[in-house]
């Protein structure tokens, strides 16, 4: 499922990443890589973007991004 | 030989902290990515012969973003004598990437890692000798903050050698290699800063609440530095006055050309008097403003905005020097080095002097009291009408070639919350004394006094009390033509608006200069308000032009973002006025709406024109003016 779908509190275990390359590389060297696990901790007021929490830190990005991310909920 | 320590590492690890420290001078920090953009130079207090370079953060050596480039730049041209590889404490797992990149360079490096208090105070462990063993590179806890082993660190640094070790992680297995590895090291818990963040978050970021407290806190910002810096202001105002005037008294006593007694009394002191009147409401903005970045809530404005910002074709990058262009314009235009897409940044360049910064709200917060009873609503109204601007204009700019393919994607780390520390408030308010004499003495004297020459002499020469023969006057009567629709058109608030170029507190100080009763320049309060929009969107002070260019780094697009400026402003202006005239007078509502009417049902007679030929397919019409292009037949 799409990292996007996961409910508020769910984690996931990233299995891949297809965003556009120029956003792939920047999530790559904050850590957000296939294997990696997630967790869903907020949406925004206009529930986009959204926070996770991944390798012990807070990072924000947009739906349509997280979009392309596939999850496999824990 | 001088040795030259550069500081490396992730955004808001605390590396600027650390210069502070280490220098003892005073760089902005702040809590949030992104607040260092160029690359700073410091002495080290104890041995003025090690140099200290504080770099903007990274993530990793394959740097996208200006900011960025600038460190891989600085390491390629002028490589350090040894390199501080500044950790977060907090979060190894992430900071290490950068690390096993650094140690590819083999340049002499120390690794510290910072926030040593906080695992402390957490009961956290951290096992330094082991993590000193895998990379082969000496490590250290300190604590920027708290002081902590910050002079060992320094002759730790200083005796660096090349780093040595048979370590090659390829990229891809960065991660793995940093997880299996980190659990060695530390073990985290979840800390008690984490917890308040995330209890706090669900309150400052709430689907429903979080909106209206972000307006709350924006409201609150303003009233404050509106009220407390008003009731002190008035005060420094009326000393102002009264010296002037004994020294009136005494120079006339004294046999002293008239003129020479106005240069003293009219444009030195009461010039300087306006301007340092606006001190005490910049000091406590700067410090609201200081508040916000260093506690983290920044992050949080714009993880709520994004979405708003998007719908206008921004992104959230680019509230970031937004919300620095509330203190200061030139800070703002500086902070869009963090972008990466470059017509983005060319955008937010064009739209972050729209905010109100530190001078125009001090403006702002005059004209309140001056006019409107002194409702901080006001002034607080300037802000949100910024934030409007800066969205539709936004997507007026996209329309434009050039700034079409200008959205970046929207990924930010969200700092915890923790309080601000007084010290790095108090040494951004010392810092903007420093700045604001230096300006009230340069700049804003320099207007004074040429704007009474201008105002006391013409081509007859010394004038006195015939304004009309100054050549201030012609200056402002040539120009008040531009200005007449917008509800200002005489020659004193022309000049006001043509002295604002300097320095935006010259603004008001003109107006006072020039006449004794403002209120007699305006058409009605909404030219009042009409003339606040313009100030507020016009082209910003010289400073922040002058950075401007030099961001933009093109004579084209500065004169384009020069004119489109002046556009949103005297548009924005225009349409306020118009509105008053409306609501003044019915006559003139009944022309809007008789033209609103026309115009809107040629807009919609062509738009249906253009739907009319929908049916291109089938078209029998045989239209010889019809010219559309290929493309629109297939849809």
């Amino acid at each position: 499922m799409e990292l996007s779908k996961l409910k508020i509190g769910e984690s996931g275990k990233v299995i891949s990443i297809k965003t556009d390359l120029g956003v792939k590389n920047r999530l790559a060297v904050m850590g957000l890589t296939e294997g990696v696990t997630v967790t869903l901790i907020r949406r925004a007021p206009f529930l986009d973007p959204i926070e996770i929490k991944l390798r012990g830190f807070y990072l924000a990005l947009r739906i349509k991004d997280a979009n392309k991310i596939q999850v496999e909920k824990f | 030989m001088n040795k030259n320590i550069a500081l490396i590492g992730n955004p808001n690890c605390g590396k600027t902290t650390l210069f502070n420290t280490l220098t003892g001078t005073y760089q902005k920090t702040g809590n949030w990515t992104g607040v260092t953009t160029e690359k700073k130079e410091g002495f080290y207090k104890k041995d003025k012969s090690v140099i200290i370079t504080d770099l903007p953060g990274l993530y990793s050596l394959d740097a996208k973003s200006e900011d960025e480039r600038a460190v891989l730049k600085f390491i390629k041209n002028s490589p350090p004598s040894v390199i501080i590889n500044v950790l977060d404490g907090t979060n190894l797992e992430r900071n290490l990437y950068l690390t096993l990149e650094l140690i590819k360079l083999r340049l002499p490096m120390v690794i510290a890692v910072n926030m040593y208090d906080d695992l402390i105070k957490n009961g956290i462990k951290l096992n330094c000798e082991k993590l000193s063993k895998l990379l082969g590179v000496k490590v250290l806890p300190v604590s920027a903050l708290k002081k902590l082993n910050i002079d060992a660190l320094i002759s730790v640094a200083l005796k660096a050698k090349p780093v040595i070790n048979n370590l090659n992680v390829s990229k891809n297995y960065a991660f793995q290699w940093i997880e299996t590895n980190v659990k060695e090291i530390v073990t985290y818990k979840q800390t008690k800063a984490e917890l308040f963040t995330l209890k706090a978050d669900g309150v400052l970021t709430h689907k429903i609440f979080g909106l209206p407290i972000f307006f709350a806190v924006i409201a609150l910002v303003y009233f404050l530095s509106m009220k407390i810096g008003g009731f002190f202001g008035g005060y420094i105002d009326k000393y102002f006055e009264i010296t002037s005037e004994k020294l009136n008294v005494f120079l006339t006593n004294n046999n002293c050309p008239k003129w020479v007694v106005g240069v003293c009394c009219k444009a030195v002191i009461q010039g300087i008097g306006t301007v340092a009147s606006f001190l005490p409401q910049i000091l406590v903005l700067f410090a609201l403003m200081a508040v916000i970045e260093q506690s983290g809530y920044a992050a949080r404005i714009a993880f709520i905005l994004d979405r708003f910002f998007r719908a206008f074709g921004l992104s959230g990058k680019s509230l970031l020097p937004m919300i620095v262009s509330c203190g200061c314009t030139v800070s703002g235009v500086m902070a869009t080095r963090v972008i990466e897409n470059k017509s983005e940044r060319r955008a937010t360049v064009f739209l972050a002097p729209f905010m109100p910064c530190g001078a125009k709200t001090a403006v702002f917060g005059w004209f309140s009291y001056e006019f409107f009873g002194g409702s901080a609503l006001i002034a607080t109204s300037m802000y949100f009408l910024a934030l409007f601007s800066v969205g539709v204009f936004g997507r007026i700019l996209k329309k434009f070639k050039a700034f079409k393919d200008s959205e970046s994607a929207f990924i930010l780390e969200m700092p915890n919350l923790r309080p601000p520390s007084i010290k790095d408030v108090l040494s951004v308010l010392i810092e903007k004394i420093k700045d604001f004499i230096f300006k009230a003495g340069s700049t804003v004297l320099l207007v004074s006094v040429a704007l009474f020459f201008l105002q006391n002499f013409g081509i007859k020469g010394y004038v006195e009390n015939n304004v009309e023969e100054s050549f201030l006057f012609f200056i402002g009567n040539a120009l008040k033509f531009i200005f007449e629709p917008l509800g200002f058109g005489n020659w004193q608030a022309s000049v006001s608006v043509l002295s604002g170029i300097f320095a935006k507190e010259a603004v008001v100080e003109t107006l006072r200069q020039v006449t004794s009763a403002p209120e007699t320049l305006f058409y009605s309060k909404f030219s009042i308000y009409a003339f606040m929009a313009f100030i507020l969107l016009s082209p910003p002070c010289l400073a922040s032009l002058v950075t401007a260019k030099r961001e933009l780094n093109s004579k084209k697009w500065f004169i384009f973002m020069l004119l489109f400026q002046f556009t949103a402003g005297y548009l924005v202006a225009l349409l306020i006025n118009i509105i008053g005239l409306m609501v003044i007078n019915s006559f003139y509502l009944i022309l809007f709406l008789i033209v609103g009417i026309i115009i809107l049902s040629i807009v919609a007679l062509a738009k249906t024109k253009k739907r009319g030929c929908k049916g291109c397919i089938n078209c029998t019409g045989g239209n010889a003016k019809c010219n559309i292009k290929e493309k629109r037949f297939t849809t």
